[in-house]
C-alpha cells in the first residue's frame, strides 16, 4: 500500500512536473513574442527628413543589439534622406556612424570599409579587394566589369547625389574608364599568343 | 661623305643618345618606394620601335597624300556634275580617271602595306608582351588602380587621365605623339599603364585596317578595275577609299585628348584613412 501510494505519489509529482514545465516553456515562448513585438517597435525607422536626425535616431537604435539586424535597412533609409539634403558633411556623418558600427561590434570592420568604400572613395573596392595577378583575374573580366559598374552607380549617389562632390565623381569615372581600358589591353595581351 | 650623309649619322646618334637617356630615366622612376613590383612598360626596344612606326606611317602618308586627295577631288567632281548613269563623253572620261587614280592607290599601299604592316606587328608584339609580363603578370587589379590613382610611389602628384574611345587621327602624328609622351614620361608616371595600353590597342586597330585594306586590294585585281570603265563606280571602290582614309588620318584630331593623359591634379583625402582599404 505504502508503495502504491509512494508510486502514485512520485506520478503525481511528476506529472505536475511535466505540467509545470509546459506551463514554463508557454510562458517564455509568449515573453519571447512579446519582447520580439517591442524590439520591432523600438527598431523601426521613423522617417525624418532631417539628416542628423536621422542619423542620431539610427544611432541611437544601433545601442540595442536587438536592432543590429536592421543595420542595412538603417543605412538604406540614411542614404535616401542624406540625398535630400546633400554636402560634404554627410560623408562625415556616414563615417562616424560607421565607426561606432564597428566599435559596436554591429559590423565588422571590412563591412565598414567595404561601405564607405563604396560609395564614397573615388577607387573601386571591387578592384581592391582581388588577390590574383591581373593574367588570373582578368579571365573573369565581365563580372569584374559588372561589379565596377555597379560600384559605379553607388559611388554617383553616395560622392555626387549625397557628398555633392562633383570631382570627387569625375576622377571615380575616370578610373572606371581607364581602368577598364587597361583591363581590356591586359586581357588582350594576355590572351594572346605573341 | 657628303655633308646630308653626315647630317643623317649625326641625327641618328642623337636619336639614340636620347633614347637611351630617356630609358634609364623611367627604369629609376619605376622603383617603387613601398616594395611594391617595379614596371619597366616602355624599354629602349619599344621606344625605338615607336620611333620606327612614327616614320613608316609618316612616309606612307606622304605617298598616299597625292593620289588621295586627286581621287577626291575628282570624285567630287563626278558627283556635283549628275554623271551617275550618264553615258556622256565627259562622265566616261570622269570616270576613267577615277579608277585610275584608284589604282594609283592601291598600288601605293601594295607597296607600302608590308612596310607597315612589319612595323605595327613589331610594336603591338613588343607593347604586348610587356603589358603581359608587367602588368598582366607582376601587377593586380588593385595595383593598376594604385598606379592610375597615383598612390603606387606615395611621392608626385596624382593625376587623372582621360582615353579617346577608339583611334582618330593622323596615323604618323598619333604615333609620333606616342613616341613624344613616352620620352618626356616622366610628368604622367601614374598614367604609364593607360598609355601603354592606348600604344598596344591603337596598335592592334590599325593592323586590323591594314588587314581589311588588304582584303580589298587583293579582291581587285588591276584587270578588273580597268575593265570596268564603262560601268558605275561600286560601293567597293568607296569602301576602300574611306577605309584607307580612317587609316591613314582618321575622324578627327585627337591630339588634345591624349595629350591629357596625367596632367591633371588630384587631392588625396586622408581623413578617413581607416575606412579605406589601401
Amino acid at each position: 500500500m505504502n508503495r502504491i501510494s509512494q508510486k502514485a505519489r512520485l506520478n503525481f509529482s511528476g506529472r505536475r512536473g511535466l505540467w509545470l514545465a509546459a506551463i514554463g516553456a508557454l510562458l517564455a515562448l509568449s515573453g519571447c513574442a512579446s519582447q520580439s513585438i517591442d524590439n520591432s517597435a523600438f527598431c523601426q525607422f521613423n522617417y525624418t527628413k532631417n539628416v542628423d536626425e536621422a542619423f542620431a535616431q539610427v544611432s541611437n537604435k544601433l545601442d540595442s543589439s536587438a536592432c543590429h539586424y536592421y543595420f542595412d535597412d538603417y543605412m538604406q533609409e540614411l542614404l535616401t534622406i542624406a540625398k535630400g539634403a546633400p554636402g560634404r558633411d554627410n560623408q562625415e556623418r556616414f563615417a562616424n556612424l560607421l565607426r561606432s558600427s564597428i566599435d559596436r561590434g554591429v559590423i565588422s570592420k571590412r563591412q565598414g570599409q567595404e561601405i564607405f568604400g563604396q560609395y564614397f572613395d573615388t577607387e573601386f573596392y571591387a578592384v581592391k579587394v582581388m588577390q590574383r595577378n591581373n593574367c588570373a583575374s582578368l579571365q573573369n573580366k565581365p563580372a569584374i566589369y559588372a561589379s565596377m559598374k555597379r560600384e559605379l552607380r553607388m559611388k554617383k549617389q553616395g560622392l555626387l547625389d549625397i557628398s555633392n562632390d562633383a570631382q570627387g565623381f569625375r576622377r571615380a569615372q575616370s578610373h572606371y574608364e581607364n581602368m577598364q581600358h587597361v583591363f581590356d589591353a591586359v586581357a588582350l595581351a594576355c590572351t594572346r599568343d605573341i | 661623305m657628303n655633308t646630308q650623309t653626315l647630317t643623317q649619322i649625326l641625327r641618328g646618334a642623337a636619336v639614340a643618345a636620347l633614347v637611351a637617356a630617356q630609358s634609364s630615366a623611367w627604369a629609376i622612376q619605376q622603383k617603387t618606394a613601398d616594395g611594391r613590383p617595379q614596371i619597366n612598360l616602355f624599354p629602349t626596344s619599344v621606344v625605338e620601335s615607336l620611333s620606327e612606326a612614327s616614320q613608316a606611317a609618316r612616309d606612307m602618308e606622304t605617298d598616299m597624300y597625292q593620289v588621295v586627295a586627286e581621287l577626291e577631288k575628282q570624285k567630287e567632281v563626278y558627283e556635283r556634275t549628275q554623271c551617275n548613269g550618264s553615258t556622256d563623253k565627259g562622265c566616261t572620261q570622269l570616270r576613267k580617271n577615277i579608277r585610275r587614280a584608284y589604282k594609283d592607290m592601291l598600288d601605293v599601299m601594295k607597296e607600302r602595306i608590308p612596310t607597315m604592316r612589319a612595323t605595327l606587328n613589331n610594336t603591338s608584339d613588343m607593347m604586348g608582351t610587356r603589358i603581359r609580363s608587367e602588368l598582366g603578370r607582376k601587377m593586380t587589379p588593385g595595383d593598376i588602380q594604385r598606379t592610375l590613382a597615383g598612390r603606387a610611389t606615395k611621392s608626385g602628384l596624382p593625376t587623372v587621365s582621360t582615353r579617346p574611345s577608339a583611334r582618330q587621327g593622323k596615323l604618323s602624328k598619333m604615333f609620333s605623339r606616342y613616341y613624344e609622351l613616352v620620352r618626356r614620361g616622366d610628368k604622367q608616371g601614374q598614367s604609364l599603364p593607360v598609355l601603354a595600353s592606348q600604344i598596344y590597342i591603337d596598335s592592334m586597330e590599325s593592323l586590323d585596317y591594314l588587314d581589311l585594306i588588304e582584303a580589298e586590294i587583293g579582291s581587285q585585281s588591276t584587270e578588273l578595275v580597268l575593265e570596268l570603265e564603262w560601268g558605275e563606280l561600286t560601293d567597293q571602290l568607296t569602301t576602300t577609299v574611306s577605309e584607307v582614309k580612317t587609316l591613314l588620318w582618321g575622324e578627327g584630331d585627337s591630339g588634345t585628348e591624349i595629350l591629357d593623359v596625367g596632367l591633371a591634379e588630384e587631392t588625396v583625402e586622408e581623413s578617413y584613412s581607416d575606412l579605406l582599404l589601401d
